[in-house]
């Protein structure tokens, strides 16, 4: 119950629902670093977490498209546009950074080393979206 | 950019302490979330002008009453 001088003490659902993302972003992570430093032989997982995440976030714009569950507050809508273009900047300078690496290096010789690459550019990109957003909603826009 | 930043202000608090009402009312009158009216009267966040003459309307003011303007004051270097 709100009454006539509430402040914002606590955090919205917004940010809430922010934080359980990159708390699920980091888990994935480490579970992800901790395959890699274990994993022998052909590396499947890979590629099921690379596609899962795909889908992932395939469904989850979807499923907001489809149950009209879109923006409608102008400062949210604002903040997310400002954490997407963040989170495109980091996704376009890691492709970029990956057709560099193996431009020098001549050839494509393990493709689970650009699975990895991918998967790691997608984290990354929506980690540096997430903490953009997360910074907007304490700092004045 | 401009070399100092402008700054939109408002009274909306104070209005709407005076009417009695709370942030979640204005919030559902003028079709934004609390946080946004929080960040609104916390002047961190300045709105669409569409929402900015909703208010006024809901607060039955005209829009200078709520916001004001400080135009940005431009440093002149020395001739």
């Amino acid at each position: 119950m709100s009454n006539i001088f509430d402040t914002e003490k606590f955090m919205s659902f917004q940010e809430k629902l922010l934080y359980a993302q990159l708390t699920g972003l980091i888990a994935l992570l480490v579970f992800y670093a901790h395959f890699l430093q274990h994993a022998h032989g052909p590396h499947y997982l890979h590629a099921f977490f690379l596609i899962a995440f795909l889908l992932l976030i395939t469904f989850r714009f979807i499923i907001r498209r489809s149950a009209g569950a879109t923006i409608s507050d102008e400062r949210d809508a604002q903040i997310e546009g400002l954490g997407a273009r963040w989170g495109s900047i980091v996704f376009n300078a890691g492709i970029v950074l990956i057709l560099v690496a193996f431009w020098d290096h001549g050839a494509l010789q393990n493709p689970y080393v650009l699975t990895g690459l991918l998967f790691h550019v997608l984290l990354f990109a929506n980690a540096a979206r997430i903490v953009r957003q997360l910074i907007a909603y304490r700092r004045p826009l | 950019m401009s070399p100092v930043q402008a700054h939109i202000t408002n009274t909306l608090r104070d209005l709407r302490a005076a009417r009695s009402m709370t942030q979640q009312d204005l919030a559902d009158l003028i079709g934004v979330t609390r946080q946004t009216v929080i960040a609104i009267e916390g002047d961190k966040y300045s709105p669409s002008l569409e929402t900015a003459f909703r208010i006024a309307h809901v607060l039955g003011v005209p829009l200078d009453q709520v916001f004001q303007y400080d135009p940005p004051r431009v440093r002149r270097r020395p001739a």
